[in-house]
């Protein structure tokens, strides 16, 4: 066992900092996320044995992830219930910038209409950059699968983004009707 | 035409705002078209804050020392898998003793159900006579002028001598209740019947109900089987 755990550590070594960023998107929370990783990382230990292939060690330990992400997102109703939201204090607007808090927002916004399944998808491709190739390996599915998969996604995502920019608009539209006042007639210097 | 062009090409991989500038045509219409604006817009913000976020990782302390020591320390109890064990029995054990208060429910619990277990057809002006002298569902659609033949085959397909009538108030003429008639069918026989004779008139039809105090899956069987 000590040999395979040197080994199985040295392969995570490879993975840890690009795992740990994406277990930190997924989660929505850096501590989620640091958590989510480790328990992820528990169940790799556990099942490296049955690990054949050693080159399929990043996409078996990203499956693991995977799976570890979905099953808690599909835990009982009232954990749901205390999930947090990703946290972006308010303060971080005044003192950033870049734009990354917006873009924060944004994003989680429009993550928030896909599965679970969609979300690791998008993630992967967009922010971890995986390939085509890549997911659709991970996923056991062909690459126009993929596609079409990541396309969806995206047409959810920027419909609802845009149902926000139309409802801006509309609001905005409120706000800057013009409203005509009727002033008083001025009647003290008559008198 | 162009909302639908625009959404494909927005649908598509490779989509470029870029390319769509010296496009006139679809310039025009983003001016126009409110929806497909915000559809671009969309895409646009979408694209730049992945490109934003791509390069900005979410910021951990955790190293890999950290996790592996953290991960070793969950190892040596192995509890895991027999923790869930234990968890896997229990849910088990919990999910067959809810089956059982299901079945429990389903079986023993009585309920109590209002059915509809068969009519009672009221006939008025019946000749006092004929009302009075009958002792029988058959004699009496005979004396009311209905053939031998046609009489006997009416209450055979009515179930022979489960039927019964009663005669109730009596003055001129008199009030008859037939009874103990089991569907619908049963009753259009008697009705057609009797409008074909011309000797007398239907009051009324009345459905009659029992209430019955079974299970639910009792009452489902007997609903199934009727």
């Amino acid at each position: 066992m000590g040999q395979q755990s040197d080994q199985f550590w040295r392969l995570v070594e490879l993975e840890h900092h690009k795992a740990l960023a994406y277990c930190g998107r997924l989660a929505e929370r850096a501590d989620d996320g640091d958590d989510l990783y480790q328990d992820s990382l528990i169940k790799a230990f556990h099942g490296f044995e049955s690990l054949r292939n050693i080159e399929s060690f990043r996409p078996w330990l990203y499956r693991i992830i995977n799976n570890t992400y979905k099953a808690r997102f599909r835990s009982s109703w009232w954990k749901k219930l205390t999930l947090h939201r990703r946290d972006i204090e308010a303060a971080d607007r005044l003192t950033d910038p870049t734009g990354l808090y917006d873009a924060k927002r944004r994003l989680d916004v429009a993550l928030e209409v896909l599965s679970p399944d969609d979300r690791i998808l998008v993630t992967l491709a967009e922010l971890e950059d995986w390939t085509i190739a890549e997911l659709a390996d991970l996923m056991s599915k062909s690459e126009g699968f993929v596609k079409m998969r990541l396309s969806r996604a995206r047409a959810k995502m920027r419909q609802k983004l845009s149902r926000l920019y139309r409802d801006q608009l509309h609001q905005t539209a409120i706000l800057e009707e013009p409203h005509v006042y009727v002033v008083p007639p001025d009647t003290t210097e008559t008198q | 035409m162009l909302c639908r062009r625009i959404q494909q090409k927005l649908n598509s991989h490779d989509w470029q705002f870029d390319s769509y500038r010296q496009d006139a045509d679809v310039m025009a219409h983003l001016d126009i078209c409110p929806r497909c604006r915000s559809l671009v817009q969309a895409e646009e913000a979408l694209r730049s804050d992945l490109r934003l976020l791509k390069h900005k990782e979410p910021s951990s302390e955790l190293t890999l020392n950290d996790v592996r020591r953290s991960v070793e320390a969950a190892l040596p109890a192995r509890s895991i898998g027999h923790a869930r064990g234990a968890h896997s029995g229990l849910r088990t054990a919990l999910v067959f003793g809810l089956v059982g208060v299901v079945i429990i429910f389903l079986v023993f619990v009585p309920f109590t159900f209002r059915e509809k277990v068969g009519y009672e057809i009221a006939i008025a002006g019946v000749d006092k006579n004929i009302a009075q002298g009958s002792q029988d569902i058959t004699p009496l659609f005979r004396a009311l002028g209905m053939e031998k033949d046609q009489a006997t085959d009416l209450v055979d397909s009515l179930g022979g001598d489960k039927v019964r009538f009663s005669v109730g108030e009596c003055s001129e003429t008199c009030h008859l209740r037939i009874s103990d008639l089991k569907t619908e069918r049963d009753v259009k026989l008697v009705v057609n019947a009797i409008i074909a004779l011309g000797c007398c008139q239907i009051d009324k039809i009345i459905p009659i109900f029992r209430d019955e105090s079974t299970s639910l899956l009792g009452h489902a069987v007997r609903k199934l089987n009727s």
